[in-house]
């Protein structure tokens, strides 16, 4: 009961910071949507920062490093930290100036004015709000998966369903997914995008601080970093997968088990030198099975898993990140920025930031896979850990209050946005500026968020067991896909509306057909273990080049407006 | 007025930007499960310091190559020959 006053404390807190942030608000709608150009340094990392890691972070990290171990942070966090840095700098500071000199509110109206087409704005904007809707799913999900074990039996009465059977009495998903949405919505429509950058940076600040105190108690628990070192799966010298320590809650101390416990074993054990390895502390790919019991009839049931990662995996797993270039709602935060000077500490310390959340989620779940069953969601890692390790009901109320945070930090920005697209390209865009007052397009931009938000609720309880990972990499890889667009925009002269329109469409065909072949959301690789995104990005930038060499350029004032030339 | 970057730094950034992309292919790391700094594993470690290689490459972004060209464009009033261009009907309040 106590983790729940926390909680309830912490979004009573945010809901205060929406109504103090809605005091300040200048009541136009430039000031909702890009808050008046008005943000600084400190504040635009915060924002841009929390709005870019969300439940993937903390709660996708810790679950992948879980399966795959700690080659999950060279997989997507240190290279992030380069092309998100690049992007910042190469392309942030470029559409920063350019949207402040021509007065741009939206992705959409740059590339219209860009690539000359009024046609492209409605062809992005379906695929941008596609694209986001994903994104908004691993927050709701990720959020109902992080409460559930850490309420578990405060209402045994009450919640008799739960997720697994040790969950008895926590807080549905279904309920979690529906308060957040309304905090959320709350802080967002008092405050508009001054509110959701202050409750981002709050927010960040807390899910980095809290993410600090939750490593700190775990490796206290489990006797310092060294020995924490030792607590992952091993493997013996016939091939089982086994645990060798357990956690006393009681006693709040890790013991040996002797003998280890069983927990699995390597498919096709042939190799001697597998022998006393820790699969997750390295990156050799190995097939591994191991057993899980069925919630509903308590029968083990066998499953393989592949842990370590291939190294063409790896090094195509550099093509996610470019999502960052294509993303409306960072291109709204850019925008927010009072100037250009306002991006060199989020150029600088981004890559820190990403140190300091990934590390320490990446090594709980790769010593957690010594201590929890493997067959346990990958989500519910973190949450599971920090209930075992941590136990203290005020620090793990505090600790989820942060899991929340990084969740909810994104998800602001990503309701405002689509708001943002929907009222400025869709409905002034198509009866002109002066048809609606500002009042009008405030409530037009909030209603359409209710909608957007209502339908992605519904469809986060349909796939309430998706890998939060694994979703937050096919959204991202709709955007990279999109990326030769925005480059092209800003470096290449020779870009074509055509040659825009070509590139856009067949991002979007190649991504919706790797998505299909996955089954909607899962794990998936094209032969040897290349991802999707790097495959939709070179198709999308073949059909770029070629359609706009076909094509006549686009006209002088246009290369004028968007590449000043030397005087 | 220009504001193209200056070239040679940008070219700089340009280098470095590959020589990191090319240091995080780790492979010589792969398979090292040992544990070396505060308890991390090797692999892991390596890469904490390629994230702060990474901001140390934002620090020399801009400090030496920042693109102060753009910065003043942004703040100039549009003149006639550039100024701002919209397709449709509804930015026209921009």
């Amino acid at each position: 009961m106590n983790v729940l006053l926390i909680i309830s404390g912490y979004l009573s807190l945010l809901l205060l910071l929406g109504w103090g942030s809605g005091r300040m608000f200048r009541g136009t709608s430039r000031d909702f949507f890009v808050a008046s150009h008005s943000i600084g340094p400190f504040l635009l990392l915060m924002s841009v920062f929390g709005t870019t890691m969300t439940a993937f972070a903390l709660v996708g990290s810790t679950g992948k490093s879980f399966e795959r171990g700690i080659g999950t942070y060279g997989l997507m966090a240190s290279i992030s930290g380069l092309i998100h840095m690049a992007i910042f700098f190469l392309i942030g500071i470029r559409l920063w100036a350019l949207g402040k000199r021509h007065g741009y509110l939206t992705q959409i109206q740059f590339f219209r004015a860009r690539f000359e087409s009024d046609g492209l704005g409605y062809i992005l904007f379906p695929i941008l709000v596609l694209l986001v809707v994903p994104y908004l799913l691993i927050g709701i999900i990720g959020a109902g998966k992080v409460i559930e074990p850490v309420t578990a039996g405060a209402f045994p009465d009450l919640f008799t369903n739960p997720t697994i059977p040790a969950w008895i009495g926590g807080i549905p998903p279904w309920l979690t997914g529906l308060v957040i949405c309304i905090v959320v919505l709350t802080y967002v429509f008092l405050g508009g995008s001054r509110g959701a950058a202050l409750a981002n940076a709050f927010q960040t600040v807390v899910f980095m601080g809290m993410g600090i105190v939750a490593f700190y108690f775990v490796v206290q628990s489990l006797g310092g970093l060294e020995q924490a070192g030792k607590v992952p799966m091993r493997i013996t010298e016939d091939g089982s997968l086994v645990q060798d320590y357990r956690f006393d809650q009681k006693a709040g101390i890790l013991l040996e088990q002797d003998p280890p416990k069983k927990i699995g074993h390597v498919l096709d054990f042939k190799n001697s030198n597998l022998t006393d390895r820790h699969p997750h502390l390295g990156r050799d790919p190995i097939t591994v099975e191991f057993k899980k019991k069925n919630p509903k009839t308590g029968e083990l049931v066998p499953f393989e898993r592949e842990l370590g990662i291939p190294f063409i995996t790896f090094v195509t797993y550099l093509f996610i990140p470019l999502s960052v270039g294509m993303f409306p709602h960072l291109f709204q935060h850019w925008l927010t920025a009072r100037n250009a000077r306002a991006f060199k500490l989020t150029v600088i310390a981004h890559p820190l930031c990403i140190l300091i959340v990934w590390v320490p989620c990446v090594l709980i779940g790769s010593w957690a896979t010594g201590l929890l069953p493997p067959g346990i969601p990958p989500p519910a890692v973190l949450s599971a850990t920090l209930n075992m390790l941590v136990g203290d009901p005020w620090l793990t109320g505090l600790l989820t209050a942060g899991v929340l945070a990084a969740i909810m930090s994104s998800m602001d920005s990503q309701f405002l946005c689509l708001g943002t697209v929907f009222t400025n390209d869709i409905v002034v865009h198509r009866a002109g500026s002066k048809v609606y007052s500002d009042p009008q397009k405030l409530k037009i931009a909030r209603s359409f968020i209710v909608v957007i938000v209502a339908v992605t609720y519904l469809l986060a309880m349909a796939v309430q067991n998706a890998n939060v990972f694994d979703l937050a990499i096919w959204c991202f890889s709709g955007f990279a896909a999109l990326f030769p667009l925005v480059f092209s925009a800003l470096y290449w002269k020779r870009a074509t509306k055509a040659g825009a329109i070509a590139s856009v469409l067949t991002a979007l065909i190649s991504w919706a057909w790797f998505f299909h072949q996955s089954g909607y959301g899962g794990e998936y690789f094209v032969g040897p273990g290349i991802v999707p995104a790097a495959i939709c990005f070179f198709v999308s930038a073949g059909a770029l080049v070629v359609v706009s060499l076909l094509t006549s350029p686009p006209a002088q004032s246009t290369i004028d407006q968007f590449f000043p030339s030397r005087s | 007025m220009s504001v193209h970057p200056k070239t040679v730094p940008m070219r700089t950034f340009w280098l470095f930007f590959l020589v990191l992309l090319f240091l995080h292919q780790d492979i010589w790391n792969w398979s090292d499960e040992s544990l070396v700094g505060l308890g991390m594993p090797t692999g892991l470690f390596y890469h904490a310091l390629f994230s702060l290689a990474c901001s140390a490459l934002g620090v020399w972004a801009v400090t030496r190559a920042w693109p102060t060209e753009w910065e003043k464009y942004a703040e100039e009033k549009s003149s006639p020959s550039t100024k701002s261009k919209h397709i449709g009907k509804g930015n026209s309040e921009q």
